[in-house]
């Protein structure tokens, strides 16, 4: 597998914040194509990690590489062309006055031919579903159609690694549905993006390839979900919760019945479970 | 806040499709029209009055009723009264005696017509400026004003001036006008249900129940500009690099018309503003159009 993403030792500490180190050692990496989630609690250095990741903010120590391109202030034009961030508030990151100019706002900025821009708009408007509202202004749009406008302009740039650094956090459930429903047929329309989300919700995490749990600024869980969440007393330990399916599947093992791995959704569980009745019958 | 005066209203009218930088170009220039010297207050008036017959329709046109101004500026009579006391009560010129006098107070002190004339005729001026800016603000774009000046800069690009910079800060800054007034209808509400009140007391207790407005409206404001520069900056934001533009503005044949009708009518004030001041007899031509004594 191709290494996307390799981040080694990386060390950081907020210039307000003396003594305190908000990331500290922190080394991994991220293969082309993974859907990888960071999770934490508040102030466990997610956010943080997030930007130092995209270069948005530079580290004391340690080395990121994007692309096999170390970042640094040198080549920040090719870290731009590899890695984007979707925040957590829509109004916050929509810097056109329509969703068509917030869209093509990334393009002006690569120098990229008109005709080939109204072409990539259109194009990332439609996979997002926005392509009825182009001539919209944000404040005629909901948190969540902002939220994929927003997506759509990372997007278009055709990047490697896209992070969504809690997109959904400030997003109604269903807002927070469509999002979801919206990565999936990402990564199946382009199977190369790589994903990372930071976020909040174990329920995501326990759909990804894989989990990253940061605590106080250190990795202190890493792997597939269904390996990283076994631990139940460890994970709650550091005030998180493990997935409801898990919870659900823990109290069937309790009666016996044993659903394999792999098993990750509600839909899937009920699937087996009427398997098992279908065999006894 | 929906109706704001002088907001951009999204009709499909001639005007609203009209070219914001020509739009730009026929407000300055009808802007100046207004402050020509046109000789004496007959010819002053009367050329005025075409002006606004001339605005008054391009605001129908435009789906502005032209009423609404008086309705929507109520600061606007304020105004009158106070431009009325100064001209009318403080003596204008040292020669009075080709003025004509309204009321002679017993111990000598002389009001003139010429203080209410010249009232009516500053304040005609100011109408018809409001109306001009009116026009172009509820008729473009907010982004599309941003274009045009843009375009409009093009010259300071010559010497290196950053006029894209400009533009971008104007821009980002016409974006967040909804978004912050929004946040200060938010804030106010939360306010009020702490039990500040806006409404009533003294200008002084006014004044302080506003910091309880401002300064949390302030801080977020700077929490966002923080999150919205991370924002750009993710999505390659150069400000000295250079940049595509995804709109461009196109001049269509009805902007060329336009442009002539603007310039027509620029030629026909001027001429009216020449020929005032060079020829003397235009007072006469007047009495014998409309058989009053010109001023």
């Amino acid at each position: 597998m191709n290494k996307v993403l390799e981040v080694k030792n990386l060390n950081f500490t907020y210039d307000s914040q003396e003594g305190k180190q908000t990331i500290k050692n922190v080394s991994f990496s991220v293969n082309e194509g993974e859907y990888v989630t960071l999770i934490g609690h508040n102030g466990s250095g997610k956010s943080t990690l997030a930007k130092l990741l995209a270069y948005l903010l530079e580290p004391q120590s340690g080395e990121i590489y994007i692309n096999g391109v170390l970042e640094n202030e040198k080549n920040i034009r090719k870290i731009r062309q590899s890695i984007g961030v979707v925040f957590q508030n829509p109004d916050n990151q929509f810097i056109g006055s329509t969703v068509e100019s917030d869209i093509a706002f990334g393009l002006e900025n690569r120098a990229i031919p008109r005709e080939k821009m109204i072409e990539l708009v259109n194009k990332y408007a439609n996979l997002v579903g926005m392509e009825k509202y182009l001539n919209k202004s944000p404040e005629e749009l909901s948190g969540g159609q902002k939220q994929r406008v927003a997506i759509a302009g990372i997007l278009a740039l055709g990047l490697k690694v896209v992070i969504f650094d809690e997109a959904t956090a400030m997003l109604d459930p269903e807002g927070v549905e469509d999002i979801k429903d919206l990565i999936l047929e990402m990564r199946k329309e382009n199977p190369e993006l790589t994903f990372i989300s930071i976020t909040h919700d174990i329920e995501e995490a326990y759909l990804s390839d894989r989990v990253i749990i940061l605590n106080d600024g250190e990795i202190f869980l890493e792997g597939k979900p269904e390996d990283v969440f076994e631990d139940e007393k460890k994970i709650l330990s550091i005030g998180l919760d493990i997935p409801f399916v898990l919870k659900l599947k823990n109290k069937i093992a309790l009666k016996g019945i044993n659903v394999p791995k792999d098993v990750r959704t509600i839909d899937g569980l009920s699937e087996f479970l009427c398997g098992r009745l279908k065999q006894k019958i | 806040m929906s109706n704001v005066f002088g907001k951009f209203k999204p009709y499909n009218t001639i005007i609203h499709r009209l070219d914001p930088r020509l739009k730009f170009f026929a407000l300055i220039a009808l802007m100046v029209m207004c402050f020509l010297p046109y000789g004496n207050y007959a010819n002053r008036f009367i050329v005025l009055g075409v002006l606004a017959l001339i605005i008054v329709v391009i605001m129908i046109i435009a789906k502005i009723n032209p009423v609404s101004i008086f309705s929507s500026l109520k600061s606007l009579w304020v105004m009158m009264i106070f431009l009325l006391i100064i001209f009318v009560f403080v003596q204008q010129g040292v020669d009075t005696s080709s003025l004509h006098p309204m009321i002679i107070f017993p111990n000598g002190y002389t009001l003139y017509w010429e203080g209410l004339l010249q009232t009516l005729h500053v304040f005609l001026r100011l109408i018809l400026m409001l109306c001009l800016t009116l026009i172009l603000t509820s008729t473009t774009a907010p982004m599309d004003i941003t274009y045009a000046l843009d375009w409009y800069l093009y010259p300071l690009k010559l010497i290196k001036f950053p006029t894209q910079i400009v533009t971008m800060i104007i821009s980002l800054a016409l974006r967040f006008i909804p978004t912050l007034l929004d946040e200060s209808q938010k804030i106010m509400k939360a306010q009020k249900s702490r039990g500040v009140d806006y409404n009533r007391g003294f200008i002084s207790k006014k004044i302080k129940s506003i910091t309880t407005l401002i300064i949390p409206l302030l801080v977020s404001c700077f929490s966002r500009s923080v999150e919205l520069s991370l924002a750009m900056d993710a999505r390659g934001y150069d400000p000295y690099g250079k940049r595509t533009s995804y709109k461009i503005l196109k001049f269509h044949v009805r902007d060329l018309v336009s442009l002539f009708v603007t310039l027509l009518i620029m030629s026909l004030f001027i001429m009216a503003c020449a020929y005032s001041s060079f020829y003397p007899g235009a007072d006469n031509i007047l009495k014998l159009l409309f058989g009053v004594e010109a001023f």
